[in-house]
């Protein structure tokens, strides 16, 4: 089966015109949500460590690196915007795949909408063509690829970064073939990643980067007239070493071409409302619920349990921290992020600051937090994905919340609302709130733009640099 | 904690402390790069990428070598890495079934050259880079690998070693760029190898994320601390990610007292590794002996497995691609016949589309050889046997892999094939200017010979 040539095929001729108005919708939202936290990120230091490196690198000037002021190469301006959407861990992601698509897609395909003045329904059917290869592949590698230790934001993203370039780009389907081709060749293997992130190092920030730069490079290749192998995916019949098969186990390879132009890898998305890994999300959520709807104070806790699912418990529930812990430590501990929620009965940027984890007391409080598996909430897993808080006081009360699926999953979806508030929280510090809302109509009726680096210099025009100076 | 003792070797190894032999060893390595990528000048592919790197337009800091185009020290890497894998002539550790040059030579020329670095530090980080990069790769059983190829993944380490070590990074900071650049290393699917023109790209992505690995590293970008073997309790590391049972001891067993890059093989031939002992056999039959090729009936080639697998069953039709001939040993059985010869000049699309030696290919018949898969790869043995129409034979063995260090490399032939590959860009003259300066690199601006080395 020559899954690649199926794939290149069908995207090789998607246009505007034959998406479903919900998956429009929801690309509109991705990019909102996508230039609102690169712009927000401006304020972390990682961001200015970036920003001076690839400043330095002296790159061509065509494409922008959001709310920093520069343009850069088309390939750096990947890079760049790549390490700013993931800075504050609030990116989309495919539902319980472990896959961050707009950490690698949104980047590509924006750089080079903006050097080649592309408009916005060309821009639309690029981005979809991208969160759908992604979303494909990361259905056929999971859940062996996560477990062999690959992160999909950087191996599978990748793949999808290059046929949105390749798309953006018009190469057709014999491009588009060619540059997921090119990829197999140069896919940044993302490995470490759990090590990167427990231990907090700033690696953690640039596998989905870098996948945005590879996508961008394959696709500049294959318009240079580079060749590859046929199928990348699966390999040749004799030595079957394809992507999917080196990277995992059984790859349930039917999944990437399976109902092509009729279900879609988009409305599967969940965003976050919270600057944290998505499996905490749920007990954030309860928690808040919990201290608004209850008469709780810190001192007054004997102890705190949150129920929740295998994944959520494992991979972010015994994670505890200190005063020294990093921003990153942070954001993957239940434990820290319910103590801080209870605290201040709301989790913003703020409850991660520099100040708020030097703090003893969030960490006193967080080592009371104790996080289970529940048998019952596995049960209903992947359907529901509950998550439940106990508050036990010191005087033997118990106060209780639960959710059934986190805010932002497509089972409790964020409204376009939502999404508009989330982006100018995020802005409201870098931009005034003309520029913010001549944006945010701008993206929502992307079909109308004719030409995408009119936004981009909206944007540019519109940051105030001062603020981001140090 | 294997990346802290590989950070602190390249971090303390200093030019005063290298053995004479092992500065003269990189020196000729430098050289033999060079040349592979001056003879691929000629080449559409060649063009192709040296064109495309051109015209990414970024800052002219570094020399894409042959053609002169000045790029940044990225692209410059990105470039040359491609270039020198193009004639397939590239250095290589038979062992660790690695090619060090392609990955390490790009990045520190290019970084040297707009850093404006001085030859001994240039010596040191190529030292550095071949050490990491042949370590790392040795620790990976060729077996009991993932289908991924080393001087790509393996590479990337190297690179980012020589990378750091031109910048000047401490212990810390190497220990970090080798952790990011595992993890933004190109997985160098082997798929790709035969028959496309992305085959030689893996070198320089390489050498260009290594570049990148350091200069995030010198930004305060931090990594996992144990990248090859991961930390507890998952110990998914780089070296178990890829392979089942990684020999670990082999990253630091007599770091910093036996230098690997003295085991470095160069190339005879523009061919895959593999073949050169067939190669090497069937050449000394047609030079040897008065071997008409209309009268050839059938060539016999036994050899070990790995080279009858890989190679051995790959016909090649007149659309045939240059890498799909350099691996192919029908092919190139074909070839010699044909003309007596093996050189760059063996993939013209003439001689690729010639029926003549494509009939010629159809006779070849590769098996593998249960005593010579026991020897390899302390031993890489072919057999070769062609036999006429008239019922007379001629069979020759070769054991012992040509220009392998054990066996001796002559450094007359080593400069013959410098001149003869050099010869595409430059003239005789300054092409020994060039090997002179090469020669006494200890006294020579890396920034000035890269002026030399282009059209």
């Amino acid at each position: 089966m020559a899954y690649a040539e199926v794939m290149a095929d069908h995207f090789g001729k998607l246009s505007y015109e034959m998406l479903p108005p919900e998956v429009i919708h929801q690309a509109k939202i991705v990019l909102l949500d996508f230039m609102g936290i690169c712009i927000g990120a401006g304020i972390m230091p990682e961001a200015h460590q970036l920003n001076n490196m690839v400043k330095a690198w002296g790159d061509k000037e065509e494409a922008s690196v959001l709310g920093m002021g520069f343009k850069t190469s088309v390939r750096s301006a990947a890079f760049g915007n790549g390490i700013l959407s993931t800075l504050l861990e609030l990116q989309d992601g495919l539902q319980f795949r472990g896959i961050h698509i707009s950490e690698a897609v949104p980047p590509a395909v924006l750089a080079l909408g903006e050097r080649e003045k592309v408009d916005g329904k060309k821009f639309i059917a690029s981005l979809v063509t991208g969160y759908e290869v992604a979303g494909r592949l990361a259905e056929a590698v999971f859940p062996s690829h996560l477990k062999r230790g690959y992160m999909p934001s950087g191996t599978v993203g990748a793949f999808g970064a290059a046929a949105g370039a390749a798309k953006i780009l018009d190469l057709g389907s014999a491009g588009i073939r060619e540059s997921m081709g090119i990829m197999a060749r140069i896919v940044p293997m993302s490995i470490e990643y759990e090590d990167n992130k427990l231990g907090g190092f700033t690696a953690k920030f640039l596998h989905g980067p870098q996948a945005a730069k590879a996508g961008v490079e394959a696709a500049l290749l294959a318009q240079a007239g580079v060749t590859s192998f046929p199928e990348p995916f699966a390999g040749s019949d004799r030595l079957k070493q394809g992507f999917c098969y080196i990277g995992c186990d059984k790859p349930n390879m039917n999944y990437l071409t399976d109902g092509l132009g009729k279900t879609y890898s988009m409305p599967k998305l969940y965003f976050k409302p919270f600057s944290a890994c998505r499996h905490t999300h749920g007990a954030i959520e309860v928690a808040i619920k919990a201290v608004r709807e209850n008469p709780v104070v810190p001192q007054d806790i004997e102890s705190m349990t949150i129920r929740t699912y295998h994944m959520a418990a494992i991979s972010t529930g015994q994670n505890y921290t200190n005063p020294k812990s990093t921003f990153i430590s942070c954001q993957f501990s239940i434990p820290y992020l319910v103590a801080a929620s209870i605290m201040d009965h709301k989790l913003g940027l703020e409850q991660l600051s520099k100040e708020k984890i030097a703090n003893p007391a969030v960490h006193e409080l967080a080592a009371k937090v104790k996080v289970v598996e529940d048998p019952e909430i596995e049960k209903v897993f992947p359907e529901k994905s509950p998550s439940v808080i106990e508050i036990r006081t010191k005087a033997g009360k118990v106060f209780t919340a639960r959710t059934d699926a986190a805010k932002g999953d497509p089972q409790n979806p964020m409204s376009e609302q939502d999404f508009i508030e989330k982006f100018h929280s995020l802005t409201s510090q870098r931009m005034v709130e003309k520029s913010r809302q001549e944006m945010v109509s701008m993206v929502l009726n992307l079909e109308k733009l004719d030409d995408l680096s009119k936004l981009m210099k909206l944007i540019f025009g519109s940051i105030s640099i001062g603020s981001i100076s140090k | 904690m294997y990346a802290k003792k590989i950070a602190e070797f390249v971090g303390s190894l200093s030019y005063e402390d290298l053995p004479r032999e092992v500065i003269v060893k990189t020196k000729e390595c430098t050289r033999d790069h060079v040349g592979c990528i001056l003879g691929a000048y000629p080449l559409q592919e060649a063009k192709m990428i040296a064109e495309w790197a051109r015209d990414l337009g970024d800052r002219p800091e570094s020399t894409i070598l042959g053609f002169g185009y000045k790029t940044s020290c990225r692209n410059a890497a990105l470039a040359n890495g491609y270039l020198s894998e193009v004639l397939e002539m590239q250095d290589g550790l038979t062992s660790a079934n690695m090619h060090p040059a392609s990955c390490v030579q790009p990045a520190a020329l290019a970084l040297a050259e707009c850093l404006k670095k001085g030859p001994k530090e240039f010596i040191t980080a190529v030292v550095a880079g071949y050490e990491v990069g042949n370590r790392v790769a040795e620790s990976l059983p060729a077996e009991k690998s993932t289908g991924t190829m080393k001087t790509g993944t393996a590479g990337t380490f190297a690179s980012a070693a020589a990378a750091g070590k031109l910048l000047g990074l401490n212990v810390p900071q190497l220990i970090n760029a080798l952790g990011i650049a595992g993890f933004l290393l190109p997985l160098s699917t082997r798929e790709n190898v035969w028959g496309t023109t992305i085959k030689p790209a893996h070198p320089g992505q390489a050498s260009m994320v290594g570049i990148e690995s350091a200069l995030l590293a010198q930004k305060g970008f931090t990594g996992c601390q144990e990248i090859f073997m991961g930390t507890p309790p998952r110990h998914l590391g780089f070296c178990n990610v890829i392979s089942q049972d990684p020999l670990y001891e082999k990253l630091i067993e007599g770091l910093g007292e036996k230098y690997t890059i003295m085991d470095v093989y160069y190339k005879p031939y523009s061919a895959c590794r593999l073949s050169h002992s067939a190669v090497e056999a069937a050449l000394a039959l047609v030079q040897e002996n008065v071997i008409d090729p209309a009268m050839v009936q059938k060539i016999e080639v036994k050899t070990y497995a790995r080279a009858s697998r890989e190679l051995g069953k790959r016909f090649p039709n007149p659309e045939s691609s240059i890498s799909f001939c350099q691996f192919s040993i029908p092919y190139l059985m074909a070839s010699v016949v044909w003309d007596r010869a093996i050189s760059p000049k063996s993939y013209t699309r003439e001689k690729i589309s010639n029926p003549k030696i494509l009939e010629l290919a159809k006779l070849v018949e590769v098996t593998a050889d249960e005593a010579m898969t026991r020897v390899y790869p302390e031993k890489a043995p072919a057999r070769v046997r062609i036999i006429l129409r008239n019922g007379t034979s001629f069979e020759k063995q070769v054991d012992v892999l040509k220009w392998e260090p054990s066996r001796g490399i002559p450094v007359e032939e080593q400069m013959a094939k410098y001149y003869s590959l050099a010869a595409e860009v430059l003239s005789r003259e300054k092409a020994e200017m060039v090997a002179q300066k090469i020669h006494h690199l200890e006294r020579v601006e890396i920034s000035d010979l890269m002026k030399d080395l282009v059209k």
